[in-house]
């Protein structure tokens, strides 16, 4: 049974790679004999001339890139990209001496520039009110910085709660919130499609909210990390600012339970 | 046979076909006796890491061997070319091609077992099935270890478990580690620290000279032990990486058994500096 991202999409990225590497064999074959790789200019032709030859003269699957492309990193190292679908690619890099590293797949975006002026006014308006808005939340997401450490402080227990808060760590600009909290091990059933997969295990993160004794207005800002392994997530989740120096209580609050932490050093 | 492994089986011995060639250097063919070959597997690149790589010799004529190692199996194609064979362990099948100097490569080539009805199996193919059947069975026999291992693993760290957090002392010198606190948990303990961030250019070099190399890894993973003064020895469980985009960077290490309940200190002792962290203070 494969798990539901291998489908006909992997088969795909598979079937790139193997192109990919006979292409890479046959300018090994070429390079081993004059000890480099050669000419920027002259590698990336002769990759498309045996990209050609060996599909057959295929269309590339992606209309704005060639089906395999080709660049020289160093006179003994080249990277190869080979595409499999539009915005999909595989890549790996290639050393004289047979090495493979650094291989790789993904996609890229391709981005629909529009002129301002083609906008109608309520159109101009609308972009201009969110373009605002994207930068204040920019800024609020960049106000904790977590470039100073200065100490954490550590949660009381918390036993029946089903979110623990582990601890605090205090930044001079801003704080983490290290939190931990059970889930349960993904399963993969054999007919779901991907889309399904990954949305029946979106992770649902604990929303969590803080407030201090002074009355200090804390938001998200920092962004956090969430790992663990299967059937615990081991978070943290930052906010601005840092508690001021009067503030002796932190009240943090999860899915409904507060835990107060005390900051007195 | 799912046809997306047929392709993985195949991409990997293209992969293992990349460096005989390269070993070939400025000669014009590949060599056709064991001992030009023995000699061209010698001077093999080493590969990345993770990569299986043992090859070996084979002379083409006899039954294919599976020696249960991923081997990658050389033989003489004639025409001056070689032939590469990859075997699957564990399904008793491989996979070959026949590998030309200038690169060029021929249809793959499936082979089920050993190609052969069992009547016709020589002693070394008998001996290579019975190894492979006896790896199956001890497989299965591990399996119960193995699962108890895995569940084991997969709930030490569950929030039914922990006990408490304690605090690291502030005032540690940030050019080196940070302890910031420790989880403890009825069956093992976290260290939660933090590392000074290397430079960009150290962390995430262009065009590395060794590609192989984990700056980040390194700069989140210093050697560390730690020690409760009882003498329990420790083993370290998981690494995660808690955030790699900071500065300083932050990372936790586990650790397992749990820190005993007579114990009133932990230190983490790290190259450059020691934190000892009282269990008692809080």
């Amino acid at each position: 049974m494969n798990p539901p991202y291998f489908d006909d999409d992997h088969a795909a990225q598979e079937a790139a790679s193997i192109l990919l590497l006979r292409v890479a064999l046959r300018l090994l074959g070429e390079a081993r004999l004059r000890g480099d790789f050669g000419e920027e200019a002259e590698l990336a032709e002769r990759a498309t001339a045996l990209a050609e030859e060996l599909t057959g003269g295929a269309t590339s699957p992606d209309p704005i890139r060639p089906v395999v492309e080709v660049a020289l990193l160093r006179p003994d190292r080249i990277s190869l990209v080979a595409r499999f679908r539009e915005n999909s690619f595989t890549s790996w890099r290639l050393m004289l001496d047979g090495t493979l590293y650094d291989g790789g797949g993904g996609g890229s975006v391709t981005a629909v520039m529009v002129d301002p002026e083609d906008l109608s006014d309520e159109e101009r308006l609308d972009l201009e009110r969110r373009q605002a808005g994207w930068e204040a939340d920019r800024a609020r997401l960049e106000q904790f910085t977590a470039t100073r450490f200065v100490r954490a402080v550590a949660a009381p227990p918390q036993p029946d709660a089903a979110v623990r808060v582990l601890a605090v760590l205090l930044y001079e600009d801003g704080f983490y919130v290290e939190h931990t909290y059970d889930k349960e091990p993904p399963t993969f059933e054999p007919e779901m499609e991907a889309e399904e997969f990954f949305a029946l295990h979106l992770e649902e993160k604990p929303e969590i909210s803080v407030n201090d004794d002074v009355g200090t207005e804390y938001f998200e800002s920092g962004g956090g990390g969430w790992g663990g392994g299967v059937g615990v997530s081991h978070s943290s989740l930052g906010f601005a600012p840092a508690p001021p120096p009067d503030a002796r209580l932190l009240r943090i609050s999860v899915s409904g339970e507060t835990v107060e932490l005390d900051l007195r050093p | 046979m799912c046809p997306v492994s047929d392709q993985v089986d195949r991409r990997e011995l293209l992969e293992m076909a990349l460096r005989p060639l390269a070993a070939l250097g400025t000669a014009t063919e590949f060599p056709q006796d064991r001992a030009g070959i023995e000699v061209l597997i010698a001077r093999l690149a080493e590969g990345r890491p993770s990569e299986q790589r043992r090859f070996a010799y084979e002379d083409g004529e006899s039954l294919p061997r599976y020696d249960g190692e991923f081997t990658t199996w050389l033989s003489p194609a004639g025409d001056d070319a070689l032939r590469v064979r990859r075997e699957h362990p564990w399904d008793l099948s491989s996979v070959a091609v026949v590998l030309h100097p200038d690169g060029r490569v021929g249809e793959f080539e499936e082979i089920e077992g050993f190609g052969v009805p069992n009547s016709e199996l020589s002693d070394q193919a008998r001996a290579d099935r019975e190894a492979h059947e006896r790896r199956a069975r001890e497989q299965e026999e591990r399996e119960q270890e193995y699962e108890q291992q895995r569940v084991e693993s997969h709930e030490r760290f569950r929030t039914g478990n922990f006990v408490r957090a304690v605090a690291a002392p502030p005032g540690q010198d940030p050019s080196c580690p940070v302890v910031a606190y420790l989880a403890l948990y009825d069956t093992g303990v976290m260290v939660n620290y933090l590392v000074p961030r290397p430079p960009e250019e150290v962390l995430d070099p262009e065009d590395p000279d060794d590609p192989f190399a984990e700056p980040h890894m390194e700069a989140m993973f210093p050697r560390m032990e730690i020690d409760d003064g009882l003498g329990t020895e420790f083993k370290v469980g998981e690494i995660d990486e808690v955030d790699m985009n900071s500065s300083p960077l932050r990372a936790r290490v586990s650790y397992a058994p749990a820190i005993p309940v007579a114990a009133s200190t932990v230190r983490v002792v790290f190259e450059s500096a020691t934190v000892a962290i009282d269990l008692e203070a809080s």
